[in-house]
């Protein structure tokens, strides 16, 4: 049962150059209690999905088409007021750089009780208590002393943790993570995820993780959903994108990683830039950077098809060189 | 934490000592003589003239009349007017009430105009208000006081007679009336800075990632623009506003000789203009102590207000 | 040469980064043309009185008409850009020259004296601006020069304390490290490394000063202690025409309009040199 379903998503964002496609067609959808995770390079668009789902972008300076529902709701059509009641409610968010999200002349503990004094109608002291156990479930010790400090006495890890207990908070059925451990030093990137992990277990929670890492996606993420240009160019579970990616550019990322014991060849990399979003592109936007690519592919946009088991790739001409 | 505050509240005293040097050597380094001056062009005889210095002790050597002077100020006494021959201390508790009035008047409107200014623009930037806003501001803030009071007399109290046009009543409540106009015209030149920092500081604030994290928890927008926003942006406010209390104690001068009030401003000028020297070494005592004692508080307080000062670096 | 294009170049940029404050620094230019040239391009003298003729209103002849002695209002206005700008140019020129020698001297040897230059600007910065005129021209006299003088000690502080702070940070650069391990004098670190670094700052500071010297300068003659009549003066005229502003408000107007013109474009240039050199207030 998915309880977040996106279908030809397209957002364009007003800049000083102009209108940005910075996402021309992304579809995908969540599983309850699964954990999903968009990858891919700067600038592809996978943090403008996140905000979209949540209607974070200003009204005044974007155009959003396409479907976003999420539990038979329509996140387009839904009023600011019922955003605002499924914001931090039913689905949480929590952001890459955990130094400057948080309010500096705000103690956490009173940022952590916000969410539960307006949604849950908790009394002061009701969210007191439960804000000091939701920290103690983080890993924060000596949580009662810490709830009355100021995020700059904690280190990033601990904000990060702050972050995700504030989320939690209302426990939400959807949990949207936009880069949390790029901020973070390796290892506490580590306990973050274990963290999560954790959590989402007991709370049977979905998370939709943003990342430009694949070690993170091969250790956290169920699902994955490759993006580049803005459109979803492969998405299946964890273990076929990294055994048996299709998608020429998953290939090319696969082949990118280095590994430890391989052979004492050249770190392999995908030459050219990705292309600039500014107009509209014709054909398939990786074609230039393509090593499959046909005239075909420079002409007519492939679309995303199922080749079985639910692996969707959007390609004319799908890789069957295995890589390994 | 105390150990910075009591630093700062010590620190005024040297800094009040060096004033007072400097005023008594500033007075005392003037040409002319003073007996002549209080005479002011009437004859007298030797005998009198030595009278007139005895009295004033202006026949001792000058180090020893600046600490004359130094101990009386400190026990309140601040000498005699040439003058009136009235104590100044007495003169200047006379008039201290109605400039006290309007310059807590005027910071009053400061703020109520600033503020709202302030997070409207910002909040609605580049829209229309906005550059009205901004335009009308800057127009208030580039017109000197005086100028602004001389607008306000000609047509809110000349022509259409709202408001009375010079003096003050008898009351405090009366006053309000009077000093309406003043403060408004002393408070227009200010509210163009307050409320451009204000708007200036919300508009970094807003932008900001913790913004961003409360409007994901789906706070409301009264959270976000004023528990979040506006707490952030009032630091520079508070501490600009503290800078800027000197300029609107002295700007009250100016509008008190355009509204007629004889407050502690004209006292000054009249002071001034008829080398009056106990009485200018008296007033400009006074306004300094006051000036510092007020940029010692906002000091204060803006440790106070943001936790995350290290004092330990300072 | 090179120099020459390098500034106009820097202008070109200007330019086009602020058109308000391109448009504010020529209005100045062309005030301070008048201002030197002001008596070839006054219609009439300035003192010149005519008792006839007072009180005309604007006429073909008399542009703003003619004040209380029959003076040519317009005449006064022109010459009155010279009190302003050289009033308000000794101010900044004097404050601006010791407040950078001394922010740079406090900000890079630091410890004792940083302490002793802090604690003088305390002193000075501990007397709101105008008072301090108001003792100096009691005890000297009235005047241009005195009130100037008195005004320079005053906004001192105002420019050592901005670029004391920038000094502070530069200090810590790693490249003020390189200079002294190349062993360099301190002078030629401060002079030729710190201050250029420096020169935004004392740029922006420097207008803003131009606009609150103009005011402060206006507010001395207005209430009688700066410049004194007969010279012409914004502000003196201003305080003349109050007497008679119900009866004949031209001169208020005039010398008004004058006075807000110029500190507006002060204000302005200052914004555009702001947005000029952070690229991060550019296009809000």
């Amino acid at each position: 049962m998915s309880i977040l379903s996106i279908e030809h998503l397209s957002v364009r964002l007003k800049s000083n150059k102009g209108m940005v496609n910075a996402v021309r067609d992304t579809s995908f959808s969540i599983e309850k209690g699964a954990i999903f995770g968009l990858v891919g390079e700067s600038g592809c668009g996978k943090s403008v999905t996140a905000k979209s789902i949540l209607k974070l972008h200003n009204p005044k300076a974007s155009t959003i088409t396409g479907k976003i529902e999420f539990e038979d709701m329509s996140v387009l059509a839904a009023t600011e007021k019922k955003m605002r009641s499924i914001r931090g409610e039913k689905i949480a968010m929590i952001f890459q750089d955990p130094m400057t999200s948080l309010d500096p002349l705000m103690t956490v503990g009173k940022q952590i009780s916000e969410g539960l004094i307006f949604h849950k109608k908790m009394t002061r002291e009701a969210a007191k208590t439960e804000s000091i156990e939701l920290m103690s479930k983080v890993g924060i010790t000596f949580p009662e002393k810490r709830y009355g400090q100021y995020p700059h006495e904690f280190s990033g890890g601990m904000l990060q943790r702050i972050m995700i207990a504030t989320a939690l908070s209302c426990k939400p059925q959807l949990l949207i993570a936009d880069e949390p451990t790029t901020a973070l030093d390796v290892t506490i990137q580590a306990q973050i995820l274990k963290l999560m992990k954790k959590l989402q277990k007991e709370e049977d929670m979905a998370i939709l993780i943003i990342t430009h890492d694949l070690g993170v996606v091969a250790n956290f993420c169920e699902e994955v959903g490759v993006m580049y240009a803005g459109e979803i160019f492969e998405k299946a579970n964890v273990k076929t994108i990294f055994e048996c990616p299709r998608h020429p550019y998953t290939i090319g990322l696969m082949k990118a990683i280095p590994r430890i014991g391989g052979n004492d060849k050249r770190l392999e990399t995908i030459s050219g830039m990705p292309p600039l979003l500014l107009g509209e592109i014709v054909g398939c936007p990786y074609s230039p950077r393509c090593p499959n690519a046909t005239e075909k592919c420079q002409t007519i946009a492939p679309e995303l098809r199922d080749i079985g088991n639910n692996h969707l790739v959007r390609c004319h001409n799908l890789s069957d060189t295995l890589w390994r | 934490m105390a150990k910075y505050i009591t630093k700062r509240i010590l620190m005024i005293i040297p800094v009040m000592l060096v004033t007072s040097i400097i005023v008594f050597a500033l007075v005392k380094l003037s040409p002319g003589d003073p007996v002549l001056n209080m005479l002011n062009g009437k004859q007298a005889t030797q005998e009198t003239k030595d009278a007139l210095a005895a009295e004033f002790n202006l026949d001792r050597p000058t180090v020893e009349q600046y600490f004359i002077w130094l101990k009386n100020a400190l026990t309140g006494d601040l000498g005699m007017s040439y003058k009136s021959r009235l104590p100044v201390t007495s003169m200047i508790a006379d008039k201290a009430g109605i400039t006290t009035q309007l310059v807590l008047m005027s910071m009053g409107m400061m703020f109520a105009l600033s503020i709202p200014l302030g997070i409207v623009c910002a909040i609605k930037r580049k829209s229309v208000i906005d550059i009205i806003g901004s335009v009308l501001t800057y127009v208030c803030s580039a017109s000197p006081i005086f100028l602004t009071g001389l607008v306000f007399v000609i047509y809110l109290t000349y022509k259409n007679k709202w408001f009375p046009s010079f003096g003050t009543g008898d009351s405090v409540a009366e006053n309000f009336r009077y000093l309406f106009l003043p403060a408004l015209a002393l408070a227009l030149n200010e509210v163009a800075l307050l409320s451009r920092i204000l708007r200036g500081a919300m508009i970094e604030a807003l932008d900001s990632n913790y913004i961003g994290t409360a409007i994901a928890k789906g706070m409301p927008k009264r959270t976000v623009y004023i528990t979040h926003a506006l707490k952030n942006s009032m630091i520079p406010v508070v501490t600009i506003t503290g800078m800027q209390i000197g300029f609107v104690i002295i700007s009250s001068v100016l509008v008190e000789q355009v509204f007629g009030i004889s407050g502690l401003g004209s006292l000054i000028i009249t002071a001034v203009k008829s080398n009056d020297y106990p009485l200018i070494q008296g007033t400009t005592l006074l306004l300094v102590l006051i000036y510092i004692v007020i940029n010692t508080i906002i000091d204060i307080i803006y440790v106070i207000v943001d936790p995350r000062i290290n004092l330990e670096k300072r | 040469m090179s120099y020459l294009m390098k500034m106009l170049k820097k202008i070109r940029v200007f330019a086009k980064t602020s058109k308000i404050g391109t448009i504010a620094g020529i209005v100045l230019i062309l005030m301070i043309f008048v201002a030197v040239f002001a008596d070839k391009l006054a219609p009439y003298d300035p003192n010149e009185i005519n008792l006839l003729k007072t009180f005309e209103p604007c006429s073909l002849q008399h542009i703003f008409g003619t004040d209380i002695s029959g003076r040519d209002i317009f005449s006064r206005v022109i010459f009155g850009t010279r009190t302003v700008f050289i009033g308000a140019i000794v101010v900044v020129g004097i404050s601006t020259f010791i407040g950078v020698i001394a922010g740079l001297v406090s900000g890079y040897f630091g410890s004792v004296t940083d302490s002793v230059i802090s604690r003088i600007l305390d002193v000075f910065s501990a007397f709101p601006s105008l008072l301090l005129a108001f003792v100096v021209v009691a005890a000297f006299g009235t005047g241009l020069v005195n009130t100037a003088i008195a005004l320079s000690v005053v906004y001192i502080p105002l420019m050592a304390r901005v670029v004391r702070s920038v000094t502070l940070g530069q200090k810590s650069q790693c490249y003020v490290e390189a200079c002294r391990s190349l062993h360099y004098s301190d002078a030629r670190i401060i002079f030729n490394h710190i201050l250029p670094n420096c020169m935004p700052i004392i740029v922006v500071q420097a207008t803003t000063n131009m606009s609150y010297s103009l005011l402060d300068l206006a507010a001395m003659s207005f209430l009688g202690l700066g410049v004194v009549p007969p010279q012409s003066d914004w502000g003196a005229m201003l305080s003349e025409g109050s007497k008679y502003i119900i009866k004949a408000p031209n001169v208020c107007y005039a010398a008004g309009v004058a006075i807000i013109l110029c500190v507006i474009c002060f204000n302005l240039l200052g914004d555009g040199l702001q947005e000029y050199y952070d690229p991060k207030l550019r296009k809000g």
